[in-house]
Formats: structure tokens, C-alpha cells, sequence
């Protein structure tokens, strides 16, 4: 505890910026990151497909299940005595009865997303081509938008004030979607092949960014008739790169986007298991070095997330394969592995109010990472009181005298 | 050493942690023997040490898929029932730290979760059958059972439309049978009042009562009906009737059969098959009995024939004629009427004939026996001179066939020999021409003793061979159990002993030393033998099982030169075949 009471005293003599022990201790918090006892379970066939937990408050999670259903869970009240299995306890589930299933999305969602400024409305895209915008309260759509091109991925701008458009990765252009008119109004063209991933700037409301399988990352701004911005290079311009790699963000299809907390940076995954870095402003590579990560998921979106700990100590929290790979944003260091699930994790989600993270698998269910308490090797995860006697037993050696 | 491997690991949790890393390498072995001892080993330490469940939870993924198969891609690895075993002992393992451990590990719950709800893994009962498996094979069941029932019922169908037709057949051909036959009874009661007269011994001219005459009626099962104008029509209505149940009605009939058998008809359906089958069979049998005698007289207005049928007993219509022997061409009569026509050849023939005639002292019955006696071998060349003993005597009666045989009276085309004179005729020629060749093939026995050896499926080799079995080596005796007997199978390991000697090592350095240049003889080879057998190590060898029959012929079968040289032999057939047939053609030609 030293170190957090010189940060202390730091902040009361004014030498350090207040912000900074918040940091050092969400930091100190997610560098303990733990499974839960809490879980969202499934039943096996079905699992999360996306998810997402509204920024407003941070408390309600929306998940978008394989089933069809789209399921909301409060992540403050962790009730673990009612609700079954200790899961999350839900707030509403839509399409579990009968009449609704009519308004429910012909195949998978592929995205979900609360509306960024309101916990009233949130947007789902899925397979079938369509995008619809639900009334959370009257749990029913408000409007469909016919899109006629299998969807990957949506995203709404975080930060717009003067639009509001949904842009959707719809074959090998982007729609965009007027919640306001409820139609399409422009479309980008210029990827050569299926768009995975897009994702609207957090610091300027007419960039957008988007990965496709044609191994390229555009930047876009939609006021413009040109609409490309940059093409992301990761050579640089090197002209001794092969023919091929001129122009390409990666070699591999690019399935997920990242902007950094002040949308002056951009990471990009793709499935040549490589991470990139790139300056939005200049549209330069970075190079900054993450390793090699695994990236299996072909053809399909996944879902990076971040812990905004300003230029110094932003995580990048990155699914690969089983794993949650949490990586440094800005150096590419290593911090940890999460293992847990026992398939492909699809995507993940940071609560920076609990410090808590959600990640979804493929076939199982959604786990919950909570900090563990500090100094706590060999005692008992932090909510875990009900099992405490016979659990701190279980966690001793046990090792026999004869031996 | 277990005991040893824990006390170790008690000290200090650095030794875990190493331990845990030593027996992750194990278990990745290739070797289902090898990853057993290890998961047992895992066993032991998990539930003891803390740290060691807390690194194993953190790879259980890993874990999961070396010692469970729950990635398809990689399954265990062989032999196949050591892994079996290693997969159920590690799902009951799984399941008991669950419920031990379950509580206070996270990881291990979910993993546990994982195996019940994703990889459907029955706990309760410990037999792993894939899902997958279980589903293909209901799928397969259901489709079956719905195939039989769409066969039945196209069969059942197919009998309703068109089981009249054939019953019709068989009744029709009966009735045209029963018209143009009269039934046995009538036949009997015809004749038994000619037989009841015969038995007065008076009307018979016969002595006494016991005497027997015996009627034999086997003759009579071949019925004769005799073709009139008037039954005409009844036979040719019964043979379209045989033709369409020969052709058409028994092998449907049969189709049926073997569909109601295979599908799992109703009894009665295939009751009814099988009797309708019979039935018409019997017809048909019936039918085939009935000999057709074309009457000559039945265009003529025959009034004796229009009355009835005859129906006249056995008889021999077609007399076997003598069939007239070649006489054998020794007569003197005959050659002598053939000389007229025959060709020079045979004269030298004849006067041998004449010599043979006029020698006396020769009895003819003698001679008789004594030519049963000979073997008979077929006339050549040799025939024709053997009895010359002397080669000049030999040399003109060849010379004067040879210039009877070429006087053709031709200017330029005359026999070598001819001109030539006596020196003409080489030794070697005739040599040629006295001797005979006769290839000796020797007699056809068949091979009587089979190869015995004992297979795996516990019976014995049935390979008849003469001398080597191709799965099992040289063919030995062998007692009912194959067992070899005798002396026989030390002959393996004698010759093993030689070749040994001929490697001896001493003997082999002096050879070395001996040979020119850089030789080095089979030591090498030896020694890496050795050590891999050493390796093993008490493991069961997985190459043992790839050493079969099979894998040894596919190695000669399919070996690449083998491959090449029958390819080509192929090819060049091909090729031949080829160019015999389009070789001339010149838009071929140019290929």
C-alpha cells in the first residue's frame, strides 16, 4: 500500500495530475484480473455472437445470442442466489415468446450496439441483410433497414453531433444508414473484397475506418466525393515490398479495428496473426511491434476492446484463439494471458467502472474477468464468501506424510 | 519412484513447476503408452500440490486434447486400446476433481462444463461416444427403415397390378397340359385290365406263376403328344405360355422374392411368393417333360388321328449310326492303291514297309501284342530313317528323297543337295533329321499340404503352395495347432547364425582393410538396430504393427521403379497395339 499513499500524498501536494491514481490503481486492477464465479451460460448449441455494454452508465450488457434472442443483463446486481447458475441477472430477453418472433432477424446478428448517447435505443445487423433499430422499452423494432448483402459489421458514430449514421460492412462496399430517414444514404466503394470490420473515429464524427478481406484498411471521410482519406500501407510506401503488398494494411483479411482513446491511433488485427499501429493522421505504419498473435477466425468479425488509460497505459485487449491476449497499445508489450474459454473467443468487453471484462466464446458461454484482491495468491477470489471454508482448504497442499 | 518423484517435489514448488513442465513434454509424446503413465503421474501430483493444479488448470485446453481427444484433428495416438483406456480413465479423473476441486477452481468447472455440454460426454456412463457418431448412425438407421418401407410398398404394389398375369400363366399352361394329356390315372386304368390278362398264365403261353414280367415305366416320364391340326392351337398357346414364364414371370417372381427377403416383407407376402414360385416352376417342369412329335400325316385328314391324342410309349427315334473306323494306314493293300496318288514323300516309306513285310519269322500275333505294348508317338522325320544304322547308308536314302522330293526338272531352281553331291549333306543336318525332340514337361501333381502357419484370427493359413508361402515364408511342416515340427524351425536361425558369422567383425575389418578405397561393411547398419531396440524401453513397438503382410507388398507393389517398369511395359504395349493398327495411316504416323 506504499505506493498508493505517495500517489496519495503526490495528489494532495499537486506534483501529479489527479487522474493519476485513479490509473495506477485500475491499472494495479486489471493487471489482476481473474475468472469470475459469475458467468453468462448457454445452453451449449447456443452462444453470444456480439455484445455490448452501453457506455452512458456502463451497467447494462446486451448480448445478441446465436439463437436469435437478444438478451440484456444488468452488470451492477450480481445476483447470484435467484438467477440461476450464478450468471448475470437478466433485465429482458426478446424472442424467447412466440409474437415476437416476428420481428426477430431471419438468421445469426452479427453486431449489436447501443445507441452511444441513449440506453432508449440500440441497433442490430445480422446475416439476412437487414439492420434494425429497437425501442429498448417497447422491446420491438422501431424500424428496419433492408440492406440485401449479408452483414459483418455495423458501427454508430460515438461522438456525432450533427449525423447520425450507422455504417454497415456489406459485401465489398459500406453502407451508410440514416437512423434519422431510416434508409440508406451513401455507399463507399473502393474495397475489393468483403468488408469485415468498420469503426467510426472518436475524435473527428466524419472518419471512419474499415477492414476487409482484401487485406487493406481505408480511412474515409464521408463529406468527401473521394471518400478515401488513406489507404493504410504497411510498408510505407517501401516500393521493395512485392507487387502484391503495395497498398495492403496486412497480408491476411483484417477482421478487427481498434481506435485509440483519442482517435489519433489505429489498431488493426488481421489473420496474417500480426497487430498494426497506424497513425490516422498521416496514415503511416507505426511499426511497433506485438508479436506474433494467433488469429484463426476467418471470414468473421471479432471483437477487440480497450482500456483508455490515456498515452501511457491503454490496454488493447485482444482475442486470439482460446486466449485474451492484453497488450500494451502503444508498445506492444505483453502484459497477460486470459485463459479460460474452450473455444475461439468471438469477442470481448471492458467495463471501466468495475474494471471488469466480458468475452464471448464460440461454443460455450460468456466469462467474467474480475480484478482479484490484492495479495491474494492463495485465499479466496473476491465475492466468493458463501464457499469460503471449504474452498481455502481445497486451495492447500495436500501433501501426504508417507511421502 | 513416484514415492521419490514426491518427496522431490514437497521441498520446494520450483521442483512442481519444473515436474510440470518435464511432464508436458511427456505427454506429448507419441505414444499412448507413454502419455497413460504420464496422466497417472499428473494424477498423483494434482491432487497433492496446489501449484501444480493452478499450472495444469492454466493449459487444461491442452491437457484436454492430449489425454481426451476432444480435438478430432489430433487424435490419440496408437496402440489403440491403451489410448482408449487412457481416454476413459482421463474422463473419470476429470470428473472426480470436479466434484472435488470443482468448488474452489473455476477453470476446472468450466472445462467440466465444457466436456458435458459442448463435446456431449456422458459422465455417468463412461463410454465416450462422439456425438457426431451417435447422430450418423440414427440418421443412417432412419433412412434405411425408409427405404425398405418406400421398396415394400412399390412391391406391394407392383404384386397387386401384375400377380394375376403370372397365376394366369401357370393355370393356363396346366390347362393346356391337362387337354393334351390325359391324366396318369386314365393311363393306369387303360392298362390295367391288359395287365390283368396278362396274369391267366394260359393267354400268355407262360408255364407258371412265377414268372414276372416287369413293365419298365421309367422310359415312360418323357411324354410324346403327337401334333395334330386340331391341338394346334392348345400348343402353341402353352408355349407362348412356357416362353413369357421362362422369360418374364419366373424372374420377376424371384425380383420379388429377394426384395420381400431383403426389405423384411410380411410372412405371408413372402409365403405367397414363394408358393406362386413353386407353383410355376412345377408348370413349367411339367411342361418341359412334354416331347412334340411333328405328324407328317397331320395336314392329311387323318380320321384315326383327329379322335385323340396318342400318347405312344418310349422309343428310339434316332438310331446312332456305326461310326466307321479309319483303318490304320500299315495295311499293304491300301498304301499300295494310295501310291497312285500320293507324292514322292512316300516312297522311301513304302520300301521301308515292304522290307518290314518281307522279313520272316515274325508271327503275326506277336506282333500284335507286341504293338499294343509300344508307345505311340507321332510320325515324323526320324520315323523315316531310323532303322539306318550306318551314316552312309543313312546319307543315300536321304539323298535320294531329297532328289525325288526337288526334282522339279526346273534350269535354275534345283536342290542344293543336287549339285552339290554327297558332301552336300552336313553331319549336322542329319543329325537333325534322326534325332526327335520331345519336351519334357514332366507330370502335373497337385499341391496337397497347405501353409498352416498360424493367423491372427486364431485359424490356420489355408495357403496351398508348393514350396513358399507369400505371408508366411517357406512352406514347413506344421502340426495341427502350426506349430512347426521337427527340425525345421531351427533352419531360420542356423542361417541366421551363418549370415552373423559372415558379419563377424574381425572379419569384416580384414575385408576392409583388404578392399580398395573406402568400404564399409554392415557394421554400421547394425549398430543403429541396436539402438532402437534399446529405446523401447518396455514400450510396446508402434512399428511392430505396421510390419504386416500387407504394408510388405504394398512396399514391393508399389515402390517407385516397380511402378516405372510396369508403366512402361504398358506403354510400350500400347504403343505396339497402336501402331499395328493405325501405323500405316498417315495422319497417325506423324504422333
Amino acid at each position: 500500500m506504499s505506493y498508493c499513499t505517495t500517489l496519495h500524498s503526490d495528489r494532495s501536494l499537486g506534483t501529479r495530475n489527479p487522474r493519476w491514481l485513479c490509473r495506477s490503481i485500475e491499472l494495479g486492477r486489471i493487471l489482476r484480473l481473474t475468472l469470475s464465479e459469475t458467468r453468462i451460460q448457454c445452453i451449449p448449441p447456443n452462444s453470444i455472437s456480439a455484445m455490448d455494454l452501453e457506455k452512458t452508465e456502463c451497467r447494462y450488457l446486451i448480448c445478441a445470442g446465436s439463437d436469435k434472442k437478444i438478451t440484456i443483463y444488468d452488470t451492477w446486481k450480481l445476483a447470484r442466489d435467484e438467477s440461476s447458475q450464478g450468471g448475470l441477472p437478466k433485465i429482458a430477453t426478446i424472442g424467447s415468446k412466440t409474437r415476437q418472433k416476428k420481428y426477430m432477424h431471419k438468421s445469426t446478428m452479427s453486431s449489436i450496439q447501443w445507441y452511444p448517447h441513449d440506453t432508449g435505443i440500440f441497433v442490430t445487423s445480422a446475416f439476412d441483410g437487414t439492420i434494425k433499430i429497437w425501442d429498448t422499452n417497447r422491446l420491438r423494432p422501431a424500424e428496419t433497414l433492408e440492406i440485401n448483402c449479408v452483414i459483418h459489421n455495423h458501427h454508430l458514430s460515438p461522438i456525432s453531433t450533427q449525423h447520425s449514421l450507422i455504417a454497415a460492412a456489406s459485401a465489398d462496399h459500406i453502407r451508410l444508414a440514416d437512423i434519422r430517414s431510416s434508409a440508406t444514404s451513401h455507399t463507399l466503394k473502393g474495397h475489393r473484397d468483403t468488408v469485415l470490420c468498420v469503426k467510426w473515429s472518436p475524435k473527428d464524427e466524419y472518419v471512419l475506418a474499415s477492414g476487409s478481406e482484401d487485406n487493406r484498411v481505408l480511412l474515409w471521410d464521408v463529406r468527401q466525393a473521394k471518400a478515401v482519406l488513406h489507404n493504410l500501407d504497411q510498408h510505407n510506401g517501401d516500393t521493395t515490398a512485392s507487387s502484391a503488398a503495395v497498398g495492403t494494411a496486412h497480408t491476411g483479411s483484417v477482421n478487427s479495428i481498434l481506435f485509440s482513446e483519442d482517435g489519433r491511433y489505429l489498431l488493426t488485427f488481421a489473420t496474417d496473426q500480426r497487430l498494426h499501429l497506424w497513425n490516422t493522421d498521416t496514415g503511416k505504419n507505426t511499426l511497433v511491434n506485438y508479436g506474433r498473435i494467433d488469429n484463426p477466425s476467418k471470414h468473421r468479425y471479432l471483437g477487440m476492446t480497450l482500456y483508455k488509460g490515456g498515452a501511457t497505459s491503454s490496454i488493447a485487449f485482444v482475442p486470439s484463439g482460446r486466449q485474451i491476449n492484453m497488450l500494451d497499445f502503444y508498445t506492444g508489450a505483453h502484459l497477460r494471458r486470459l485463459a479460460g474459454h474452450f473455444s475461439d473467443v468471438r469477442c470481448c468487453e471492458y467495463n471501466p467502472y468495475r474494471q471488469e471484462l466480458y468475452s464471448a466464446g464460440q461454443t460455450s458461454n460468456v466469462l467474467i474477468w474480475s480484478p482479484a484482491e490484492p495479495d491474494s495468491e492463495a485465499t479466496v477470489p473476491s465475492n466468493g464468501q458463501n464457499l469460503a471454508p471449504t474452498a481455502s482448504s481445497l486451495l492447500l497442499d495436500n501433501w501426504s506424510d508417507s511421502d | 519412484k513416484l514415492k521419490r518423484l514426491k518427496q522431490i517435489c514437497k521441498k520446494n514448488n520450483d521442483f512442481v513447476k519444473h515436474a510440470f513442465h518435464l511432464l508436458k513434454l511427456q505427454l506429448k509424446e507419441e505414444h499412448a503408452e507413454v502419455r497413460y503413465s504420464t496422466f497417472q503421474i499428473i494424477g498423483e501430483l494434482f491432487v497433492r500440490s496446489h501449484l501444480f493444479r493452478t499450472l495444469l488448470l492454466d493449459q487444461f485446453q491442452e491437457f484436454m486434447d492430449l489425454t481426451m481427444e476432444t480435438d478430432f484433428e489430433n487424435p490419440l495416438p496408437p496402440p489403440k486400446q491403451v489410448a482408449e483406456k487412457l481416454k476413459l480413465e482421463s474422463l473419470a479423473a476429470v470428473k472426480e476433481w470436479n466434484a472435488k476441486y470443482g468448488v474452489a477452481y473455476k477453470k476446472l468447472q468450466l472445462g467440466f462444463d465444457f466436456l458435458k455440454g459442448v463435446k456431449k460426454i456422458n459422465f455417468d456412463r463412461p463410454q465416450p461416444v462422439p456425438a457426431q457418431v451417435q447422430q450418423v448412425a440414427e440418421v443412417q438407421l432412419s433412412r434405411k427403415k425408409i427405404i425398405a418401407g418406400q421398396r415394400l410398398d412399390k412391391l406391394e404394389k407392383e404384386m397387386e397390378k401384375t400377380m394375376w398375369e403370372v397365376v394366369n400363366c401357370s393355370v393356363e399352361i396346366k390347362s393346356c397340359l391337362d387337354l393334351l394329356i390325359p391324366t396318369f390315372n386314365n393311363d393306369e386304368n387303360n392298362k390295367e385290365p391288359e395287365n390283368t390278362d396278362s396274369v391267366t398264365p394260359r393267354d400268355t403261353g407262360l408255364f407258371d406263376r412265377d414268372y414276372k414280367i416287369e413293365l419298365n415305366l421309367n422310359e415312360v416320364s418323357s411324354v410324346k403328344v403327337m401334333e395334330t391340326t386340331d391341338n394346334v392351337p392348345i400348343l402353341e398357346r402353352a408355349k407362348d405360355c412356357h416362353r413369357s414364364a421362362n422369360r418374364l414371370f419366373i424372374p420377376r417372381v424371384k425380383r420379388w422374392l429377394a426384395t420381400a427377403v431383403k426389405y423384411g416383407a410380411p410372412q405371408e407376402t413372402v409365403k405367397q411368393l414363394i408358393d406362386i414360385k413353386l407353383e410355376l416352376e412345377r408348370t413349367v417342369e411339367k411342361y418341359k417333360e412334354v416331347h412334340l412329335l411333328k405328324d407328317s400325316t397331320a395336314d392329311g385328314s387323318d380320321s384315326d388321328c383327329d379322335d385323340f391324342e396318342e400318347v405312344p410309349t418310349a422309343q428310339c427315334f434316332v438310331e446312332p449310326l456305326p461310326i466307321l473306323q479309319p483303318q490304320p494306314s500299315t495295311s499293304h493293300k491300301q498304301t499300295s492303291n494310295k501310291e497312285d496318288d500320293t507324292t514322292t514323300k512316300k516312297k522311301p516309306l513304302n520300301k521301308i514297309m515292304k522290307k518290314i513285310k518281307s522279313e520272316p519269322g515274325v508271327k503275326k500275333d506277336a506282333a500284335k501284342s507286341l504293338l499294343e505294348g509300344a508307345p505311340v508317338v507321332p510320325y515324323g522325320r526320324d520315323l523315316l530313317v531310323w532303322d539306318k544304322e550306318k551314316m552312309d547308308e543313312l546319307r543315300e536314302t536321304v539323298k535320294m528323297g531329297t532328289a525325288q522330293e526337288y526334282d522339279v526338272g526346273h534350269r535354275f531352281w534345283t536342290g542344293t543337295s543336287a549339285s552339290e553331291g554327297d558332301s552336300g549333306i552336313s553331319d549336322a543336318a542329319l543329325n537333325s533329321i534322326t534325332s526327335r525332340t520331345i519336351e519334357f514337361s514332366g507330370d502335373f501333381k497337385p499341391v496337397t499340404r497347405s501353409c498352416k502357419a498360424p493367423l491372427p484370427n486364431g485359424k490356420l493359413c489355408p495357403r496351398q503352395d508348393r514350396y513358399k508361402c507369400p505371408f508366411h515364408g517357406k512352406i514347413i511342416d506344421r502340426d495341427a495347432c502350426g506349430v512347426p515340427v521337427g527340425g525345421n524351425p531351427d533352419q531360420p536361425s542356423t542361417s541366421a547364425a551363418v549370415d552373423n558369422s559372415w558379419q563377424d567383425s574381425d572379419f569384416l575389418r580384414d575385408l576392409e582393410s583388404n578392399l580398395p578405397g573406402n568400404v564399409k561393411l554392415g557394421s554400421k547398419k547394425d549398430g543403429k538396430k541396436k539402438g532402437k531396440k534399446r529405446d523401447l524401453n518396455g514400450l510396446s513397438d508402434l512399428n511392430a504393427s505396421k510390419n504386416t503382410s500387407r504394408s510388405r507388398l504394398v512396399k514391393k507393389v508399389f515402390n517407385p521403379s516397380s511402378i516405372k517398369r510396369v508403366s512402361e511395359k504398358l506403354d510400350s504395349l500400347d504403343a505396339k497395339r497402336n501402331f499395328d493398327k493405325f501405323g500405316n495411316n498417315f495422319n497417325y504416323a506423324l504422333n
